[in-house]
């Protein structure tokens, strides 16, 4: 795909145009607002467009067609089931188009996006950005230069006590969301299994579970994530647990909730013949597992570490990634996760892209079509 | 009872052809709810004679909205192609009827897609599980509200002054020794149905049979129907049916009403 440069006055701010008005839909105008766009706004519920209205001063439009006139680009923030229809449209017409993940509530819908977007000249993207996070971008490099040696087995988890989204509403509905834990927080991991290099998943062993979303005491928790929804579905998974085997050879357990009683946990460990290492991402924490080759086979761990600029030593290897050091063992960073604002960060990536016109360092929508497939590939497995 | 809508009709030429459909659409009513009726009793039913009925039965059978079998006379297919194409047009349909099968099978039981019609509610769609008890109702089937679940829901849905006029047109007859005759217990039933957010009924349209609704409401507040499963007390038991229905129904009416809102929207 060859991106087209913007249509009109490339001095001006881009026009963003964000296709439904949820909880995500608001964030994004907010996000947007916030970089200089022009915004504008559409959903198919008249109240959302209403509130819209009212709360920010954006121009609404009543249905999408009309807003794809008057703007340079979209963000699609309707349910999964109807990110289709206008995202295609979008690609078709000539725009740029950010989806927020996943790309749809199933594999074929998903397939025919990427599928307008291949024919398409604009911008497309999606908000799988943990690969975007700079830790993450450091491990990959070390797995690229061979530090693994084969990689071999991976153990992934992205496990919440409780952050349920929205329960009752479309994100508990597995006709219109298409899952649950798996789908919302297995397909970050999925996302980023295939960026670490891993080949299409092969085998699945997997258990799904509803153990919480249908209970009033944990449904209504304040820690999760939105208010309930007035529609009142609940049927999907709130956890998931798997045995995935790749085409490689290459073997992963998936562990995914929605809530669960054990700790808060989004990390991986990458096991290769040579080397191993510790990836976790709400702690910041990049661990490696590494052996003295040369000699004893004596073992030793090292944690990669954020440097400010004044902390690169001198003379450093000038081929390791910006900012980093793992020259020597030091203390677990105390970088404050929670002031990283991922999604803020994401959208920001494309609203810059659209501007330069370059691609996108991270939500790539053919790796995110490969995510769906394995989402759906795991649950024919479930389902049975 | 049709021509009671219409109470200004006067002398002139439009009024009396309007009397004419009015006095068909009633005598077809009347061979309904019969299952079936000869000349005369028609006649007596629609206090009209024999002689001035006829006519309108022979019109309604050369079209095939009128069967004659021996000396009564029937409600004909026909009706089914106006019936078929009137559901086909509605968007509610297309969206719901892949639910309401999925819905069936889960729960063993007989989903039904409900509609409130000239306050009345008509089923539009049903589908029963291989597992379903024989629960009365049919394509078609058309009842007063108060006494049925999804009745219920859709009463409890509906503005105050529309509750006023269902009652007052259609009263509150008695199908079963269960169902609800008195208007101050029925206020309380849909405030417990506002409440919960589903009705039941217990065996209140027919001995025998169970009944779980819930409406379905877009995000702008129109009011669609209601989707009810129903099953009989000899295939389910009666707690664990009233417990464990509500769920699925609240499952499905609310995709129904997502898919409403977005899937023809452009």
């Amino acid at each position: 795909m060859s991106i087209a440069p913007l249509c009109c006055d490339m001095e001006r701010d881009p026009r963003i145009g964000v296709v439904g008005l949820g909880e995500m839909g608001e964030w994004f105008i907010d996000i947007t607002l916030d970089h200089g766009c022009e915004v504008a706004a559409t959903d198919a519920d008249p109240s959302a467009r209403d509130e819209i209205a009212r709360t920010t001063g954006v121009e609404t439009y009543q249905n999408y067609p009309d807003m794809y006139d008057d703007v340079d680009a979209v963000i699609i923030a309707t349910p999964n089931k109807y990110h289709e229809r206008p995202a295609t449209d979008a690609f078709e017409a000539g725009l740029d188009v950010y989806i927020e993940k996943p790309l749809a509530h199933e594999y074929e819908s998903a397939r025919r996006i990427v599928e307008a977007s291949r024919e398409a000249d604009g911008i497309g993207m999606t908000s799988y950005h943990y690969p975007s996070f700079p830790l993450s971008k450091y491990l990959k490099s070390r797995i690229d230069e061979g530090f693994f040696g084969d990689v071999v087995h991976v153990e992934a988890r992205h496990v919440f006590r409780r952050h349920v989204p929205h329960p009752g509403s479309w994100y508990t509905s597995k006709e219109i969301a298409g899952g649950g834990a798996l789908l919302d927080k297995g397909s970050f991991v999925l996302d980023m299994l295939y960026y670490f290099g891993l080949a299409d998943v092969d085998a699945v062993v997997a258990t799904a579970r509803t153990n919480f979303g249908d209970r009033e005491e944990y449904t209504s928790h304040r820690e999760n994530w939105g208010e309930p929804g007035h529609e009142d579905i609940f049927d999907v998974e709130d956890s998931l647990s798997g045995f995935l085997t790749f085409e490689d050879g290459v073997t992963a357990t998936l562990e995914v909730a929605w809530a669960a009683n054990t700790e808060h946990e989004h990390s991986y460990r990458i096991r290769g013949t040579d080397g191993g290492a510790y990836l976790n991402i709400p702690d910041v924490e990049l661990r490696f597992y590494d052996v003295l080759r040369e000699s004893s086979g004596a073992l030793f761990d090292l944690d990669a570490t954020f440097l400010s600029e004044e902390e690169i030593p001198v003379g450093s290897d000038s081929s390791e990634p910006d900012g980093f050091s793992n020259s020597a063992a030091v203390p677990e960073t105390s970088d404050d996760f929670e002031g990283i604002d991922f999604p803020r960060m994401s959208l920001s990536t494309f609203i810059e892209c659209v501007r330069t016109r370059e691609e996108p360092d991270h939500g790539d929508l053919e790796r995110a079509l490969r995510v769906q497939q394995a989402i759906d590939r795991i649950y024919r497995e479930v389902d049975v | 009872m049709i021509a009671k809508r219409h109470p200004n009709m006067g002398a002139n030429e439009e009024s009396r052809t309007i009397r004419s459909v009015d006095r068909a659409l009633e005598i077809l009513h009347v061979i309904r709810k019969r299952g079936g009726a000869g000349v005369s009793e028609v006649a007596s039913a629609v206090d009209m004679t024999p002689g001035s009925v006829h006519p309108y039965l022979a019109s309604l059978q050369r079209e095939g909205y009128l069967v004659q079998e021996g000396n009564e006379y029937h409600v004909g297919v026909r009706f089914l192609s106006l019936g078929g194409y009137a559901r086909k047009r509605m968007e509610l349909f297309r969206i719901t009827r892949d639910l309401l099968d999925e819905l069936a099978r889960e729960t063993g039981a007989v989903a039904r897609l409900v509609v409130e019609t000239n306050d009345y509610c008509i089923t539009l769609y049903q589908v029963s599980s291989l597992d379903a008890g024989t629960t009365g109702t049919y394509e078609g089937f058309e009842e007063v509200m108060h006494s049925t679940a999804a009745g219920k829901a859709i009463l409890a849905n509906l503005p105050g002054e529309r509750v006023r006029e269902v009652l007052d047109e259609r009263g509150l007859p008695a199908r079963t020794p269960n169902t609800i005759t008195d208007e101050s217990e029925l206020r309380a039933e849909l405030d417990r149905i506002r409440s919960q957010g589903y009705a039941i009924d217990d065996e209140e349209c027919f001995e025998g049979v169970l009944c779980v609704a819930g409406a379905i409401e877009t995000p702008g507040g129109d009011l669609l129907g209601a989707v009810s499963v129903s099953n009989t007390t000899d295939r389910v038991d009666r707690d664990s049916f009233f417990s464990e229905v509500p769920d699925r129904i609240n499952d499905v009416t609310g995709v129904i009403e997502i898919d409403y809102t977005y899937s023809n929207w452009d």
